[in-house]
């Protein structure tokens, strides 16, 4: 896990990083990891520029492959929805995407389409036969090629997202491949809900000017980071050379 | 636009980097990119090499202001910037300007491999707390 050197990262250039420094000498980068559970992290990425926390902030946004229906053959659809918007609601879907470094991009496979080794086949097929009553057709009812890429759902009992209601006599037989893909391609490829990021909660920087109506300090209470630094006092003077170095994320 | 061809006033021979990357394909993980899809020189500079303007294809800000940064740090680079000169084109222009002691390509690749470095110790660093932290998360058991 420590090995900083580790895993198949290959820049082709020069894979010895110890003949340069790359912080010059100066405080390497620290990280304190306030909360953390499966579906969120709060931590502070300290003694680093700007850019590269921003950079690491658009990364986790835009640049995190994950797993995502792209391609919907539609076989059968007798619902009251058209194809299309089908197709898209099936996009959007999550897919457990853990598996996503070990499934090549459709553009660098070998295939002349698509392949196992680059996209995982979903289907569906649900019937609607009970008379008065709507069937409601959920993310669990896609069944995958590959038990490793399966639509996420909280336990056993959660039928998962809803992607339409079928009306007695009505069906919808349908053919999805997942392939992977980057959020800078479209924002179902995601892998995160929200990422927050803050920096300077107390505008030491003066890095934003608040609008404000009568009291700055009333209408823009303190946030959830401002008792990591210490208050502004009002003869602070503004130190114009200072820069950002404490950067707060949470990411869903 | 080749790397090579519309600099007449610069021999080939004379900077390995720009001059054998015309049939070099570098690899990147198992992805191989051809290295004249990704990089291109600006024409109109000098023998020297130290004035360079690259633009970098398919590239946003995400690279662009951290390499920017990292660039900046090494000593015998005098200016660093970039800039984005259309919106709609996915293409990032990195101006790089250094003293006698380097050229812009040593300066830019001394800058690539520098942010790797930086992104690997962020990395090695973030598991580590990860473990330290003792929240009750395991990464397998998603």
């Amino acid at each position: 896990m420590n090995n900083i050197n580790g895993g198949s990262f290959s820049l082709g250039l020069n894979n010895n990083f110890n003949n340069s420094d790359p912080f010059n000498g100066g405080p390497k980068p620290d990280i304190i990891i306030q909360e953390l559970d499966s579906e969120k992290i709060k931590f502070i990425l300290t003694n680093t520029e700007l850019s590269v926390a921003n950079a690491l902030r658009r990364l986790m946004i835009a640049e995190v492959p994950t797993i995502a229906i792209d391609m919907v053959e539609i076989e059968l659809n007798t619902s009251v929805l058209a194809d299309e918007f089908i197709a898209h609601r099936l996009g959007l879907i999550p897919l457990d995407s853990m598996e996503a470094e070990k499934i090549k991009y459709t553009r660098e496979c070998n295939c002349s389409q698509y392949c196992p080794n680059c996209s995982v086949e979903l289907t569906l097929h649900a019937k609607c036969v009970q008379d008065g009553q709507s069937l409601e057709v959920c993310s669990r009812d896609l069944q995958s090629s590959d038990p490793r890429v399966s639509p996420v759902l909280k336990d056993d009992n959660d039928k998962g997202i809803l992607i339409a209601k079928l009306r007695k006599g009505q069906e919808l037989k349908v053919k999805c491949v997942a392939k992977k893909g980057v959020a800078k391609e479209h924002a179902k490829w995601s892998p995160c809900a929200a990422v927050a990021f803050e920096y300077d909660p107390h505008n030491r920087l003066r890095h934003t000017h608040y609008w404000i109506e009568e009291d700055e300090k009333k209408e823009w209470p303190p946030g959830p980071n401002a008792n990591q630094e210490p208050p502004m006092t009002d003869d602070e003077p503004f130190d114009y050379n200072a820069t950002p170095n404490k950067f707060y994320f949470t990411v869903e | 636009m080749d790397a090579n061809s519309d600099n007449a006033n610069i021999d080939p021979q004379d900077n390995t980097s720009t001059g054998s990357a015309t049939s070099r394909e570098q690899g990147c993980g198992n992805v191989v990119v051809n290295i004249l899809d990704k990089i291109d020189i600006i024409p109109g500079l000098n023998k020297d090499m130290r004035n360079v303007t690259f633009v970098l294809k398919d590239e946003d800000h995400t690279l662009g202001n951290t390499l920017r940064y990292v660039i900046m740090k090494n000593p015998h680079v005098d200016y660093c910037g970039y800039s984005i000169p259309h919106p709609s084109e996915a293409k990032l222009n990195l101006r790089v300007q250094t003293s006698e002691k380097t050229d812009a390509v040593e300066a830019l690749k001394k800058g690539l491999e520098d942010l790797a470095g930086l992104c690997l110790y962020v990395e090695s660093e973030f598991k580590k707390k990860i473990q330290e932290s003792g929240f009750d998360y395991d990464p397998d058991s998603l």
